[in-house]
This record gives C-alpha cells, sequence and structure tokens, in this order.
C-alpha cells in the first residue's frame, strides 16, 4: 500500500478482548455494591505491543481495581463502564450523545494538557454494558473515542525502525526508555551535534525542535497499519502545537517480538494539513464504537452459563 | 468420580486453610514447605532471573494479608503450546523420577536435549499434520464470541438471541477515511491451513494451527505451605478453553488427578486448573536430601525455580521460562 504517493495515513481500529473474569468481577460488583445504582465506574484496559496480535485492547478482573497495575510489556488505558440496569435503557441510550461526551473528556484532557502528565489518557474507552444475572448473559458494546480530525496524508514509504541508517543507537536508545513510560514518548535524534540520540517525555517537548522528533509510542497493532491510539496522539500534538500544521511529523510505532527485539517498530512520516481547533467541541464530531463480529454497528453479547449458572456448574462437576 | 472427590476435598481444605496459622518460622530444610516471606523472597529471585515472570496484586478484594500488596502472586502471560500432550505421550521414553510410583508420582514424559529442543521434533510434526483436519472442526471456532467459550460445547439449550435487533444504523453516516479494514493474520493462516497442511513441513514452520497460549500463575498455598500452579489456556483466536482442551495439554497420568479445577485464592470467576500442592513439599524435600547428599546446599531462594522444573512433567508441552540452572550435587 505505502506506495510515494500522498496517501491517506488509515489506522487498525481497537478490538475488545474481554476475559470471562470481568464478567465475573462485573457481576460480583452489581450484586453486592452497585445493586440498583447505574452509575458510571472507572475501569482499565491494558495492551501489549510485545508480539501483538490484532490490535487488542484487554479487560479482565483487574480493570476494576482502583490501581490499575497492567502487567508486564503491557500499557495501561483509562476507562469507564456504563453498566445498565435492563436492556430496554441498553437499547434505548443515545449512542452518539454518549460517545461524543465521552469524546469532550477526551478533547478537555487535550486542550488542558493534561495528557502531558499522564499520556495513558489518549487511550481513553468505555464500555456500555447490560448485564443479564439471570439468564448469565452479557451485552457490551466497547467504544474507543476519536475526534474526526482532517486526515494526515502519508508522505513516502513506511519505514522499518531496523532500515534506518544508525538504527543500532536508536534501538540503544529506546532500550533505556523505562517501561511505563513507553506508551507515548519522544526520540530525539539530531544528526548535526555528533548523533545525539535519546528519549525524552512528552512534557520535555520543545516546537522549535520537530524536524529531530520522532514522536514514538507502544503500537499494540500487528498491521502496517498504526494503532487507533495513534490517531488522538496526533490530533494533541496538533492541537497542543498548531504550528505543527503543515509540517511532516515523524511517528514511530514500538513494536516487540517475542524475543523483546523491536525490529519490527514501523516509522510514518505524514502531514496534516488543515489546521483543526478541538476546543469548538460543539463543530467536533466523534467516531469510535466498534463494530460487532459481522462487522455492523451493534453490540456483542457473551453467554457466561457454563462458569455461572450453579445447576451447569453442579453439572459439570460431576 | 476424582473430581467430586476433589471438590468435596476442596471445601473442605478451604475451611482447614482459614483456620491454619501462617507458617512463621523457615521448616524449609526439615520438610520442604516455605514461609510466605520465603515465598516472597524466591519470587523476587525468579523475577530477577526469569523477566517473563512477575508480581501480581490480583483482585484488591482478595488480598492476603500475610503477603505483600502487591506481590499476592506471580504470573507469566502468553506462553506458547505447540503441540497437545497426547501427540507426545508414547512417542518418547518416559523416564521414572520417583521410585513409588502410586497415583501421584512424577512421569517424566518429555526430555530436552541441551539446546532446548527435542529429538522427537520430526515425528511430532508429522502426527500435528495428521491431526490438522480434527482441530479444524472444533466446535466453537467461529461461532461464539471472545469471551464465551468457558463452555464451547453446548449452546443449543440457549434460546437463540436476535442480536442483529440491537444494531444500529445512522451511525455510519460518517464517513471515516482513516479506519483501515484489518483481518487478523491468524485467522487468514487457519484458512488457508489445508493447503498449508498439504504444503512442505518447512511451510509449516512456526505458524503451527494450534498453538494454544497458557498463562501460567503461581500462589502461595497457606495451608499446604507450599507454591501452587495455576493455567488458563486460550486457543490460537485468544479465545480462553474449555476444561476438556485444557486436559489436552496436561500429561495423561495426571489429568484430574494432581490437576484439579478449583477457585482460585486472587481471582474472581470460574474454577482455574491448578497443580495440586499436596505432593509438592514431599518432592521438595527429597531433592534437598539428593543435594545435601551430594554435599551442596540449596537456597530457599531457588525454590521457584527448582518447583517449576518439576511442575514441568505435568505440563510438559507448555514451554514457560524455567531456564535458570541449579546443581543437584
Amino acid at each position: 500500500m505505502s506506495s510515494g504517493s500522498e496517501d491517506i495515513l488509515q489506522f487498525a481500529p481497537w478490538e475488545s478482548f474481554v476475559s470471562p473474569t470481568f464478567w465475573h468481577k462485573l457481576a460480583e460488583l452489581k450484586l453486592d455494591y452497585d445493586r440498583l445504582s447505574d452509575a458510571q465506574r472507572s475501569i482499565s484496559g491494558h495492551y501489549t505491543n510485545r508480539k501483538a496480535t490484532g490490535c487488542l485492547l484487554e479487560a479482565d478482573y483487574t480493570s476494576f481495581n482502583s490501581t490499575g497495575q497492567p502487567p508486564k510489556f503491557s500499557h495501561a488505558a483509562v476507562g469507564t463502564i456504563y453498566n445498565k440496569n435492563t436492556i430496554e435503557e441498553f437499547k434505548a441510550l443515545d449512542k452518539l450523545t454518549l460517545l461524543s461526551n465521552e469524546g469532550k473528556k477526551l478533547l478537555s484532557d487535550m486542550c488542558n494538557d493534561r495528557v502531558a502528565g499522564d499520556p495513558s489518557l489518549l487511550t481513553r474507552f468505555f464500555v456500555l454494558s447490560f448485564a443479564d444475572l439471570k439468564c448469565h448473559s452479557y451485552y457490551y458494546w466497547f467504544a474507543f473515542p476519536c475526534p474526526l480530525t482532517p486526515t494526515l496524508k502519508l508522505q513516502g514509504a513506511v519505514t522499518r525502525l531496523s532500515d534506518l541508517t544508525n538504527s543500532s543507537k536508536y534501538a540503544e536508545a529506546l532500550q533505556s526508555l523505562a517501561p511505563e513510560s513507553q506508551n507515548f514518548f519522544i526520540l530525539y535524534a539530531n544528526g548535526q551535534q555528533n548523533e545525539v540520540v535519546e528519549t525524552r517525555s512528552l512534557s520535555s517537548l520543545n516546537e522549535s525542535e520537530v524536524e529531530h522528533y520522532y514522536f514514538g509510542f507502544a503500537d499494540p497493532s500487528e498491521y502496517e497499519h498504526p494503532a487507533w491510539l495513534m490517531r488522538n496522539y496526533a490530533a494533541y500534538l496538533l492541537q497542543r502545537f498548531p504550528c505543527f500544521v503543515g509540517k511532516t511529523l515523524r511517528f514511530l510505532g514500538l513494536r516487540y517480538n517475542q524475543q523483546m527485539q523491536m525490529d519490527d517498530s514501523l516509522i510514518w512520516n505524514v502531514v496534516q494539513s488543515e489546521a483543526c481547533d478541538l476546543t469548538k467541541t460543539e463543530d467536533v464530531k466523534f467516531v469510535g464504537w466498534e463494530l460487532n463480529k459481522n462487522g455492523k454497528m451493534g453490540p456483542r453479547m457473551v453467554c457466561m452459563r457454563d462458569s455461572m449458572d450453579p445447576a451447569k456448574l453442579a453439572e459439570n462437576s460431576i | 468420580m476424582q473430581s467430586v472427590l476433589n471438590t468435596v476435598k476442596g471445601t473442605a481444605l478451604n475451611v482447614a486453610e482459614y483456620l491454619t496459622p501462617v507458617l512463621k518460622e523457615s521448616k524449609f530444610r526439615e520438610t520442604g514447605v516455605l514461609t510466605p516471606e520465603e515465598f516472597v523472597a524466591a519470587g523476587d529471585h525468579l523475577v530477577h532471573h526469569c523477566p517473563t515472570w512477575q508480581w501480581a496484586a490480583g483482585d484488591e478484594t482478595k488480598t492476603k494479608p500475610y503477603l505483600p500488596k502487591d506481590k499476592q502472586f506471580l504470573i507469566t502471560r502468553n506462553v506458547p503450546c505447540y503441540r497437545r500432550c497426547k501427540q507426545m505421550e508414547y512417542v518418547g521414553e518416559e523416564t521414572l523420577v520417583e521410585e513409588e510410583s502410586g497415583d501421584g508420582g512424577w512421569v517424566e514424559t518429555h526430555q530436552l536435549n541441551d539446546d532446548g529442543t527435542t529429538q522427537l521434533e520430526e515425528k511430532i510434526c508429522e502426527l500435528t499434520m495428521d491431526e490438522t483436519k480434527d482441530e479444524m472442526h472444533t466446535p466453537d471456532s467461529d461461532k461464539s464470541a471472545p469471551g464465551d467459550a468457558v463452555d464451547g460445547e453446548d449452546e443449543d439449550d440457549d434460546e437463540a438471541i436476535d442480536m442483529d435487533a440491537f444494531e444500529e444504523s445512522g451511525m455510519l453516516d460518517l464517513v471515516d477515511p482513516a479506519v483501515a479494514t484489518t483481518t487478523r493474520k491468524l485467522e487468514v493462516e487457519a484458512k488457508a491451513s489445508p493447503a498449508a497442511a498439504a504444503a512442505t513441513t518447512e511451510a509449516f514452520g512456526d505458524s503451527v494451527l494450534h498453538t494454544r497460549t497458557y498463562d501460567l500463575h503461581i500462589s502461595y498455598d497457606k495451608y499446604y505451605q507450599t507454591p501452587r500452579l495455576w493455567v488458563v489456556g486460550y486457543d490460537e483466536q485468544r479465545k480462553p478453553l474449555t476444561v476438556e482442551q485444557m486436559y489436552e495439554d496436561v500429561s495423561q497420568d495426571h489429568a484430574k488427578k494432581t490437576v484439579t479445577m478449583e477457585s482460585h485464592p486472587h481471582l474472581p470467576g470460574p474454577n482455574m486448573a491448578s497443580v495440586h500442592p499436596c505432593r509438592h513439599a514431599d518432592i521438595m524435600k527429597k531433592i534437598i536430601q539428593t543435594v545435601e547428599e551430594g554435599g551442596g546446599q540449596l537456597g530457599v531462594h531457588l525454590y521457584l525455580i527448582i518447583f517449576l522444573k518439576f511442575v514441568q512433567t505435568v505440563i510438559p508441552t507448555i514451554e514457560y521460562d524455567f531456564t535458570q540452572n541449579f546443581n543437584m550435587s
């Protein structure tokens, strides 16, 4: 796909991956704590850029812990669950309004620059759910809000990190990066000053040095497309530094294989030519609802009867 | 029947565990058991030397007070498991590690060469190809949603729920040119596999169809005062395996006897497969004795490394990291 012409950069959408323990914990919370309350709850998810399959965002029982500790080689995503009391409520809820409300939270984090302090805010997601506790069926719909900004144009071919000259220097700098700050970071590479290559945090970004930057992120995508989260990353950078509009930005998707080598990491050179003001939240449109298994706009359902129904459990334990 | 007994025994032991005081003094040398502090020390050693392992906090409501809050149990994720146990059983020679066999004797079914490969690799590969067709028709391979494969087998008594009724039109009105249409490579491979099976062994290579992955947990069992291994498996689409499927990856001498389904001390949710810890301390004691007879000494921090080596006989095809060596003599 990556010819020399100006292609639109496309992103691999997130796929939700929910562990059964997530539903067990949700059922427990609903029965013992929330009861009739359908107030929203903060949850967390995680994704890995080590030997990624698809572009998965995973949720499990730890999603409900108050202090999320993502598994090793994984990064945290910030989420919310809206668990409704009835299937009718679930169905009738205005999905577009919910998406845009969640999207506005994302925008306010971007515009207030809270993102610089906690870049994981860029990986915001939410779940609309209904737990049918009698039938042990769980209806759920994930969404990964993202402002519909002007498209990024891909400049030239997608390059692999290992194809860069001096790629070992880059790899060395990346290895020194602490695991918890690998989700979003800057790789500074200055060819003039005797090859300075180092990693920096997003908060130290200096707009005049943009030509020396690679905007790095942990990329959970296995495809040639970068993961969905880069879209929010780019939107944030262009919002924070309007002078980036029209400039070539280099994004580095950090990808590890099983042996923790980063040769598969990809670099995209992109340009956004039109400015876009995300502070005018009323004008901004959002996308991000996950498609169901049939590729349609709809929720998913999972039946947990075999591991939850006491009758089934008794039957299976003989 | 064995599993019923295990369940009853398991419940009784939960009560017993509750009443058992936390072990305070080290009895490692005499009896092969661990205190929680020693478990943490051994865990730290394992995490340091085998970087795929890490500490986990588990479910906050299930935190055990005798262990540090962020070091409740150990976990390693996405461990590959390339073939089923039955494919390798009776292919290689078995060696009895212990003299007194009985039910719980440890049988070593699988021996690794120095370079970590098996000499039987080729034979196994042939077998794998023969069984490809059978494996293709797993009932849950395409119908069930991710996550519900805990059941997998019988969904026929569920009333069919029309999920189409939930689909929303109007939401696709926004044209979004920046969304890539992606197909997971794994699925593509699975579809192409009958052809791949017919092709050469080389083409088959690493992308063997039924690569399952496992998450392994080591918790501290307060009653037996030993580590306890838990396994949870996923198929190539990352859907959880059923109990029966999981038993395919357990050495047949151990399935449903040494390996039982019980509730995990730190996790909500369904019962998990676990290697029953009732004989761990005995085996550990034997190993300590062997080492001491040889004039050596075994530090308690090596406990988990040794532990992982001996539980490997139960789950011989799960290729987790136990590469650290220790000297038997």
